[in-house]
């Protein structure tokens, strides 16, 4: 039941980010809510991962190959990760914290494939009237 | 001619901002639905000619050179201008248009719609707030650091985690102080 309670607070917390700051922002509202239910420390981490986003009316990002790499090199070390704690969840040795790195390794992948995206010089909000530059 | 700067209470070569302000203190002065001094449609349409002069950088470059040479170098040449006379014309005339405009709206709605104007800075509570938990959360890594000073491993680790921490908190000042300086550039321009 307090898992539960917990689980809520965290989706309404996230929710309330998502709506209320990615919906203005070049992340739009659908990366903002993936970013506070997955990333590192949620919802924390899709607090900052928003807010470091620029407002929607702003410049499209430059692109930049930079963002790519990182991109990939987070995926690849995400999806390591990934592997090794679903093998210790098929082997009977998970714990909590395995479920919670697991979470994390989602939402790291995410962030591989956002910064992929980002690298294009993508405008995510649908506000906007133009997505690439 | 007509000194646009004299009217606004301004001096010759401020900046957009100060124009914005000196404006915004006049306009809610002599509003017709506040001030009930016969002068004051006349002095209402007088600010709102001199502002939509100034506020615009083409209008103004103009009015400046003009401005210049007949108040700085007494030499009234471009004054006598046809081009000038036509221009300052069209100005009275958009003036009062914009004038009548503004005094059909309640003055309620008038002063809340430039007081909007000015409230941009609310709207980054938010990174204030990222920042803060960022640099707590790296000042909470610093404090244990002391602790695990006989593991170089964890020493490291820490040390990227706190150094990449306060660079967090420099990006997100960033964002705000580009947004910031956008949001002030549009609302000015009034690009909304």
């Amino acid at each position: 039941m307090e898992l539960f309670l917990v689980f809520i607070i965290w989706a309404v917390i996230a929710f309330i980010i998502a709506y209320f700051l990615g919906r203005k922002r070049q992340i739009g509202f659908g990366w903002s809510l993936f970013f506070c239910f997955f990333l590192i420390l949620p919802p924390i981490g899709g607090l900052v991962a928003t807010l470091l986003s620029r407002k929607h009316y702003a410049p499209n990002p430059t692109p930049s190959k930079a963002k790519k790499i990182w991109g990939w090199v987070i995926i690849v070390l995400a999806a390591m990760s990934f592997m090794g704690n679903v093998s210790m969840v098929s082997k009977g040795q998970a714990t909590i914290s395995t479920f919670t790195v697991l979470g994390w390794c989602i939402g790291f992948i995410g962030l591989g494939f956002y910064l992929i995206e980002l690298s294009k010089g993508k405008n995510f909000n649908s506000k906007s009237l133009t997505k690439i530059n | 001619m007509k000194d646009y700067y004299k009217i606004l209470e301004i001096n010759f070569g401020v900046d957009i901002l100060t124009i914005k302000k000196a404006y915004r203190r006049l306009a809610l002065k002599y509003h017709p639905d506040k001030n009930r001094n016969p002068d004051a449609t006349q002095k209402f349409i007088e600010i709102t000619e001199a502002y939509i002069v100034l506020r615009e950088p083409s209008k103004k470059q103009y009015y400046d050179r003009i401005y210049q040479d007949y108040y700085s170098r007494k030499n009234t040449i471009h004054v006598t201008k046809p081009e000038y006379e036509y221009k300052q014309k069209e100005w009275a005339e958009y003036g009062k248009v914009k004038a009548d405009e503004y005094t059909s709206i309640p003055f309620e709605e008038f002063a809340r719609r430039l007081l909007k104007e000015i409230s941009i800075g609310a709207s980054y509570i938010p990174n204030v707030v990222a920042i803060i938990i960022v640099c707590v959360i790296a000042i909470g890594l610093l404090t244990i650091l002391p602790e695990v000073f006989d593991s170089l491993f964890m020493v490291l680790f820490i040390s990227i985690m706190v150094i990449g921490l306060f660079y967090l908190a420099y990006r997100l000042f960033l964002v705000a102080h580009d947004d910031y300086k956008e949001d002030r550039n549009r609302k000015i321009l009034n690009n909304k």
